[in-house]
């Protein structure tokens, strides 16, 4: 070991650790679009780390950048965070990316820290699909409903409405407490659909379990 | 009450002096009733003021002998204060014929001993068949106790019966004598009007007085004589002309003792009903010092029933899946948080102590469990699978509507929030994590669950279509590992409740009722309320 590897290292093991989070990613992106995703940087230490430069990397191209806002993220103690905008690949598929975070020279050293993230990306919608989700005439609100990639949420009216491009797929529509039977569909135009749910006995909590 | 004074101060004036004149014979040493300086006598001393030993109380004294109950908490009623207060007894009574449900005592048996349903099939056909037949009397007894019911069945459906036969006991009236009041522990009205009529009856309640010794002529032979209790610092010796009934409650929250059934369930699975009531496994083992055997062990261990439950309630450390202590409970102060109660296990995610998932989070049935307790790694505890927490992010607690702050959480050791992943698994510190949790680990196994959130489909476990990824800070980690409730088997008895020992020999003036009892595997209260009738009465009628 040289005299300068061996101060590098030691530079090395002073460095504060730094980790990631990436969150408010759709649920798919039409090909082509531009999208955005918020990425957020948290210092082992909390130290402010706004204005700190944040980038997000496809293979090793830099695809979008930033600066960390000097406000962390409401809730957190020390995450500083920004709206990064970006494109998706003109194909269909799942595509990793990876956000980077690079410590420069902050006051106290930092490591620079890297995660991926995916992202869902759909041809371009054709159709709208409306979701009707009811039980016994009640709307239900809240239910979550998914057909392949393409997620979304009943709103108080018992509907969810889903742009999504022509093809076959399953519907899938979730809400605990009620039981829904998936309904293979196949979508050549706008369209409804109306979904019964049916209540489940009301969760038993004196219950006992059985294999 | 056989003309003596059971006053407290009487009694503890001669306890005192009782304890400070006579070193009670030991466990080798032979003992005679009058060797030894009885601080109390009764004809009966039933430990504990529970669901099986009330009623134990009450029909000794409806049959003329003294009672004395002792029970080591500061107030009454066991479990059975914290319990749904779901009583499991048919057989046609008035109420099921008032509904016009048909029912009588041999379906009462046949339901019990079910070869299909793994809650019945292993349990003593020849107790079933005596507390199908005291259902009826069971049930007015009850009534004649004051014990008052919904008229509204449950079931059937729920276990081995084919009957509607589940009814509700009515909560106890005054909420601050609720030990967790406006939970729905209807358990309450059972065994504060079951301690109220015995105490009408006359018989003696000792709060606080903790059994350490059951007394027999011989080691492992000979009369039992009475018990050695301790309270208030003092050793007491209470003689027992006719009898001590063995009614404590079960060994669900004795580590050694519930290891002898199942090696897995180690320090960190906690008891339901903590703090109220801690089965200590004492009546077991005192039994067992002096010659008496455990029977239908297989009962414990069936993967039936409620023996181990999943923690509904999240965050804190009793989360069982119906009890919850509000803010206002006695029990507060040390149970210190309410818990975040989980209406949709889609909104998270249950990783092992090294950040690993290891089950569909939707499962309640034995097989989660079973994963849940699976070896994970830990090369410094081998058996037990260490703590599991509940991992959401701040878009679960919004779908749940949980506020992620004390007191609905404790986060002295059973919830944590941080702002990343990684951090998040670095900050959990609790007594039975090992080792720290791998950040890394942690966001790897969010990170692939998120990908399966994209597909729909879950590659690991088939988790039915999970629906929310996991990525919005702050993120949270919440106590979620599975909770130890019922106690289903226990100590040899004969079907008048005598406790046998390893010879099959009975042990004269001992008796066995409630969770301590061994061979009846039944959920609930119905079990406990008719072999400690049983019990009491068979205690009462000893002439030996």
């Amino acid at each position: 070991m040289t005299a300068d590897t061996a101060q590098t290292e030691t530079l090395h093991e002073t460095r504060l650790e730094t980790s990631l989070a990436v969150w408010d990613i759709a649920p798919t992106v039409a090909a082509g679009e531009r999208f955005s995703v918020k990425a957020g940087a948290k210092s082992s230490a909390g130290c402010a780390l706004g204005r700190c430069r944040i980038e997000v990397l496809d293979d090793d191209a830099v695809v979008a950048s930033g600066s960390l806002g000097d406000a962390p993220w409401p809730g957190t103690d020390a995450l500083y965070w920004a709206e990064l905008e970006l494109r998706a690949p003109p194909t269909p598929g799942t595509v990793t990316f990876s956000v980077h975070f690079d410590a420069g020279d902050l006051d106290e050293p930092h490591q620079d820290a890297s995660s991926p993230f995916n992202v869902s990306v759909v041809a371009r919608p054709d159709h709208t699909l409306t979701v009707k989700v009811a039980s016994g005439g009640m709307p239900i609100e809240e239910a979550c409903i998914r057909l392949g990639p393409y997620r979304a949420t009943t709103d108080g009216s018992g509907q969810a409405a889903i742009k999504l491009a022509a093809g076959r797929y399953e519907l899938v529509v979730w809400k605990a407490g009620f039981d829904m039977e998936p309904v293979p569909l196949a979508i050549h135009a706008d369209a409804s659909v109306d979904v019964e749910a049916r209540a489940l006995p009301q969760d038993d909590p004196d219950a006992v379990w059985t294999a | 009450m056989s003309g003596q004074d059971f006053s407290r101060r009487s009694f503890l004036s001669k306890g005192a002096a009782g304890a400070g004149a006579v070193a009670l014979a030991g466990a080798a040493t032979e003992a005679s009733a009058q060797t030894i300086n009885w601080g109390q006598t009764a004809d009966v001393v039933i430990i504990g003021a529970g669901v099986a030993g009330l009623p134990a109380a009450i029909t000794a004294r409806e049959l003329g002998a003294s009672v004395i109950v002792v029970e080591e908490n500061y107030d009454i009623g066991g479990r059975g204060m914290l319990s749904g207060g779901r009583v499991q007894l048919g057989g046609g009574h008035a109420l099921q014929q008032k509904l016009n449900i048909k029912d009588n005592p041999d379906q009462v048996f046949l339901d019990w001993v079910r070869a299909d349903d793994a809650e019945s099939r292993y349990s003593d056909r020849e107790l079933v068949r005596v507390f199908a037949d005291e259902n009826l009397s069971a049930y007015q007894f009850l009534l004649d106790n004051g014990v008052e019911f919904i008229e509204k069945p449950i079931g059937p459906g729920i276990d081995a019966s084919t009957v509607a036969r589940i009814f509700v006991t009515k909560e106890w009236h005054i909420p601050a004598e609720v030990v967790a009041p406006r939970r729905n522990r209807n358990g309450s009205g059972l065994v504060r009007h079951l301690a109220a009529s015995a105490r009408n009856k006359g018989a003696q309640i000792l709060l606080k007085h903790k059994m350490t010794r059951i007394v027999r002529e011989q080691p492992t032979a000979g009369k039992v004589l009475g018990i050695e209790v301790k309270a208030d610092g003092k050793t007491i010796n209470i003689r027992a002309t006719k009898g001590v009934i063995v009614a404590t409650g079960g060994h669900t929250g004795n580590v050694e003792f519930r290891r002898m059934f199942d090696p897995r369930l180690t320090e960190e699975y906690q008891q339901a009903c903590q703090p109220y009531v801690d089965q200590n496994a004492s009546g077991e083992i005192a039994a067992m010092d002096i010659g008496a055997s455990l029977w239908a062990t297989a009962i414990q261990t069936s993967e039936s029933g409620a023996a181990i439950t999943k923690t509904r309630h999240i965050g804190c450390r009793w989360g069982y899946a119906s009890l919850v202590y509000e803010t206002d409970s006695v029990m507060f102060p040390q149970a210190k948080a309410t818990g975040l109660t989980v209406k949709d296990w889609q909104d998270l995610i249950m990783v092992n102590q090294f950040g690993k998932r290891f089950w569909d989070e939707g499962d309640g049935s034995y097989r989660f469990f079973n994963a849940a307790m699976a070896y994970h790694g830990d090369k410094t505890k081998l058996n037990g699978g260490g703590p599991i927490w509940a991992i959401f992010d701040a878009d679960g607690a919004a779908r749940e509507k949980w506020n992620t702050k004390p007191p609905n959480v404790d986060p002295d050791g059973w919830f944590y929030q941080a702002d990343t992943l990684a951090e998040l698994a670095g900050r959990i510190k609790n007594q039975y994590q090992k080792q720290p949790m791998p950040g890394a680990a942690l966001t790897e196994t969010v990170a692939r669950y998120n990908s399966f959130v994209a597909d729909g489909v879950d590659k690991d476990f088939k988790k039915k279509t999970p629906m929310h990824k996991i990525e919005k800070p702050p993120f949270y980690a919440a106590w979620a590992t599975p909770i130890l409730h019922d106690t289903l088997t226990g100590l040899r008895t004969n079907t008048s409740t005598e406790v046998v020992d390893m010879r099959g020999e009975v042990i004269p003036n001992l008796y066995c009722a409630g969770e301590s009892q061994g061979g009846f595997a039944q959920h609930g209260l119905a079990r406990c309320l008719v072999f400690g009738r049983i019990a009491g009465r068979t205690a009462a009628k000893n002439s030996a």
